[in-house]
Parts: C-alpha cells; sequence; structure tokens
C-alpha cells in the first residue's frame, strides 16, 4: 500500500507543474478509474473487516465504509455510462490494486485487537492519501462538470471516513 | 454545546420508569404524509420546517421553532444518515431520499448529529 500511497503522493506533487504545463496529466476516463478503483478497494478492506472483526464499534465503522464507498461508485458508474465514457485503466490505479491485495494478505493473518489496529490505522493513512490527491490533483484536472461535483462530494465523504477512523483508533490505542 | 433540559430535573416523586417514557415522549418521528401532532394549544399555528440533508451535511436550520411544530427531515444525498440527538431526545433514520417528520414537543436546546457521519452536526433551539 506504501507504494501506492507513493504513487498517489506523487500525483498531488506534480499538481502544480501540470497546471504549469497548462494540460492536465490525467484525463477524466482516468480520474474515474483511480477515484473507482479507490472505492473498490476501501469496499474490499471493509468486508474483510466484517469478516474477521467482532469489535461492535470497528464492525459499524466497516459497514459505513462498504455502504458509503458502494453508494459512490454506483453513482460513479451510471455517470460514466450516461457520459459515454469507458473507465481508463491506468498506472496509479493498477499500483493501488496491486499494493491493496498485498494489505489484504497482510490484514489476514491478523486476528482480534491487533487487526482492528491495523484495519483502523489503514483506513486513516489510505482516506488521508487519497484525500489529498482528490484535492490536488483529481478535482483540479477532471474536465467534466458532474464528475468534478462527484469526485467533491467523495472528498467530504472521505473526510468524514479519515476523522470517524481517527476518532476510533484514538480509543483502541 | 448545550443541552436539551435532562429529566432529572422533573419532581422526584415521579417514578423513573415514567420519567424515561416521557422523555421518549417528546419527539414522536411520522411518515413525511402523516398529520403533525400538536402537544398544546397556541396562539399561532403550528408550522413544517424542512431540512434538508445533501453534500454531506445538514442544511439550513430554522430559527424560532416552537414546541408543536415539526421538523421534516429531507435527505437529498445518497447515502444514510441519521438525525441524533446527543441527548437521546431523538434518533431518525434517515435512507437516501427519505422525507421524516418530527414533532417538536418540548423546549430546549438540541444538539444533534449523524450517527453514520459524526462530522455533520447541527442545534435545534426549541421555544414554548
Amino acid at each position: 500500500m506504501l507504494k501506492a500511497f507513493g504513487i498517489l503522493a506523487a500525483l498531488v506533487l506534480a499538481a502544480p507543474l501540470a497546471a504549469q504545463a497548462q494540460a492536465p496529466s490525467l484525463n477524466d476516463a482516468q480520474i474515474a478509474h483511480i477515484a473507482y478503483t479507490a472505492g473498490v478497494i476501501d469496499v474490499a478492506a471493509g468486508k474483510q473487516a466484517l469478516a474477521k472483526s467482532h469489535d461492535k464499534a470497528v464492525r459499524g465503522f466497516a459497514q459505513e465504509m462498504v455502504r458509503d464507498h458502494t453508494a459512490v461508485n454506483d453513482q460513479a458508474l451510471a455517470l460514466v455510462k450516461k457520459l459515454g465514457v469507458t473507465p481508463q485503466d491506468n498506472p496509479t490505479s493498477q499500483a493501488l490494486n496491486k499494493d491493496a491485495a498485498a494489505k489484504l494478505k497482510a490484514h489476514a493473518t491478523l486476528n482480534g485487537a491487533a487487526f482492528d489496529r491495523a484495519y483502523l490505522a489503514n483506513e486513516i493513512a489510505f482516506h488521508k492519501t487519497v484525500n489529498r490527491a482528490l484535492s490536488a490533483t483529481l478535482i483540479p484536472n477532471a474536465r467534466n462538470a458532474e464528475l468534478k461535483g462527484l469526485l467533491q462530494t467523495g472528498l467530504k465523504l472521505f473526510t468524514d471516513h479519515q476523522a470517524h477512523a481517527e476518532q476510533l483508533a484514538a480509543s483502541y490505542r | 454545546m448545550a443541552t436539551a433540559q435532562a429529566p432529572s430535573k422533573e419532581p422526584a416523586a415521579i417514578p423513573r420508569r415514567l420519567l424515561l417514557a416521557l422523555a421518549g415522549a417528546a419527539f414522536v418521528a411520522v411518515p413525511a404524509s402523516a398529520a403533525p401532532r400538536v402537544a398544546a394549544p397556541r396562539v399561532t399555528a403550528p408550522r413544517v420546517y424542512v431540512v434538508t440533508l445533501q453534500q454531506m451535511a445538514f442544511g439550513p436550520l430554522p430559527h424560532g421553532l416552537r414546541v408543536g411544530d415539526t421538523i421534516e427531515w429531507v435527505n437529498n444525498d445518497i447515502f444514510l444518515h441519521s438525525a441524533t440527538a446527543k441527548d437521546k431526545s431523538f434518533d431518525i433514520e434517515l435512507k437516501p431520499r427519505a422525507h421524516v417528520r418530527m414533532t417538536l414537543k418540548k423546549p430546549g436546546t438540541f444538539a444533534f448529529y449523524c450517527r453514520y457521519h459524526p462530522g455533520m452536526t447541527g442545534r435545534l433551539v426549541v421555544t414554548n
């Protein structure tokens, strides 16, 4: 996951350069793919937490992640269909998927409180990085107004998720 | 943040179970299609105020609320939300696109939040 975080962080840093060059580094089809991929990753992490955790609060949070990210992704799919855009796979999405798979595998070996802490710590880090990428790169580069609006809603939602995860994690230290 | 009047301020002779029942009856959630219930006679007619939830926030909150008025919560988001009082006076679950009415039965200041998204908060001030 760290490698993927690095790639997203690089996107954030590249944004000012892209702006200077007057050419966005990502097109809408790639942006939609990255945002959708991030949602799918968090739904998978939430489902793993629901399968492994016995903690009521952690399970409630995981249910919230599955429900909210599924809702955003359903909306994203409806939007790209309406716009006639085919989400375009790209190196960022691929790195996210690869590292998320490694994270799921690592978390599968943990149980009880160790799993809960690892899940919440990763949720904080993941949402933080995705939120930075949304703010600095994905939203500014989105050209379609409806896609931009959906990403902005996503940023508000994910910011709340990050705060919720931080609040929960503080009580598990 | 201010909180609503607590049941413990009632006379000590009233049994705790009755007090809890009274506190629970302070807010009544009903489907949007049902008529609002009014607690007591008042000079002006009760009003219905719409509070819209969208973009992960409670929309503008009404001022000048009186006992007997109704809040109609309208969830325009694609997410499940709730309007939950910190003092447990009310807890309204709001599915995406849901409209739910809640009659104000007691005065006070009620801080509330969304159970699912704790960053969403608001406050209702209700007078007699």
